[in-house]
């Protein structure tokens, strides 16, 4: 329940920030490198596509299950677009200046997702540990938290760079 | 099952084929590496959307809908789907200089007819389709609107070109 919470919340905030720059739009150049973030994207969820596939051929590894095997794919997927677009500036539009505020709902939503993920691997809250619901809570968490650090690390050295000139 | 193998390695052989082709006869130009990736990006959401509509279906509805290993494979099939017809369509599947791709299209739609042919003759012996079978049934598909793209295009290619 709280991790669909979440999930629901990180769309709505991704939701949120596409509306409101839908009027600036994106260049030419920033829509390339969008369109060849998603070549890795996908190239990477075909990658880990193939190896569940291969994985589940053997049965000396554990049946892994669906919600564990589409949360990967998707965050996977999710994390090296963006963190390509990001890096390359294309993933918000060129009239964007708060990027740094929307890093920090990136962190706000990632360091409770990660300790609740971790929490629930070493089965901290009693009983035994989930490795489908930690694993879940991780990834996602993982995401948030390397989108949010690489768009400050970016806005980072972009101002260190203007400062030398 | 000993065909079954056999057509598989054929289609591998004939994919490894296409790839060797593509490199030797050089690059695609900048309008198709941009088309190549807008496809990509293309497959790349639709392979997001089904893995999160298994993932609510299951979490909200209860309702397993298909194994991990299904989901995987069903995966790799449809964002190849989304990629080829695509990318063939708008010019993009072969590099500007190769000339024969209508020879591709039909090896792809007859190998599409192969992987076909053996579970519908399976099925009306037996009456069932085992897992293989329907993997078979789903590479036979991609392969055949791979193949009818690439020979729809082309046609459509040469009426335009004849109109002129």
């Amino acid at each position: 329940m709280l991790g669909s919470l979440f999930v629901i919340l990180f769309f709505a905030v991704v939701g949120l920030v596409l509306f409101l720059q839908k009027d600036d739009g994106y260049d030419e150049r920033q829509t390339v490198i969008m369109d060849r973030g998603g070549r890795y994207g996908l190239l990477t969820v075909l990658l880990l596509n193939a190896a569940f596939y291969i994985f589940s051929v053997f049965d000396s590894f554990p049946e892994l299950s669906v919600r564990f095997t589409s949360t990967m794919s998707i965050w996977s997927g999710i994390l090296v677009a963006s963190l390509y677009a990001i890096w390359n500036h294309a993933y918000f539009s060129l009239k964007s200046e708060k990027t740094n505020g929307f890093a920090v709902v990136m962190l706000i939503m990632g360091i409770p997702n990660l300790l609740i993920g971790v929490v629930d691997l070493l089965g901290l809250w009693g009983g035994s540990p989930d490795l489908t619901k930690g694993v879940s809570f991780l990834i996602f968490g993982i995401s948030c938290f390397c989108i949010a650090l690489t768009i400050m690390l970016r806005n980072h050295l972009d101002s260190n760079e203007e400062g030398d000139l | 099952m000993f065909l079954a193998t056999v057509v598989v390695f054929v289609v591998a052989l004939s994919f490894g084929f296409l790839i060797l082709m593509n490199k030797v006869e050089g690059e695609r130009d900048e309008r198709q590496t941009q088309v190549v990736d807008r496809a990509y990006k293309y497959a790349f959401v639709t392979i997001m959307f089904l893995n999160a509509v298994v993932y609510f279906w299951e979490k909200v509805g209860n309702i397993q809908l298909l194994s991990s290993e299904d989901l995987a494979a069903l995966s790799i099939w449809l964002g190849t789907l989304v990629f080829a017809p695509y990318t063939i369509w708008q010019h993009a599947y072969f590099p500007v200089k190769v000339k024969k791709s209508s020879s591709m299209g039909w090896l792809f739609a007859g190998l599409g007819l192969l992987e076909l042919l053996p579970v519908t003759w399976d099925y009306f012996e037996s009456s069932k389709v085992d897992q293989q079978d329907i993997y078979l049934v789903f590479l036979g598909i991609l392969l055949l609107i791979t193949g009818s793209t690439i020979l729809l295009r082309n046609y459509l290619d040469r009426k335009e070109d004849e109109g002129r």
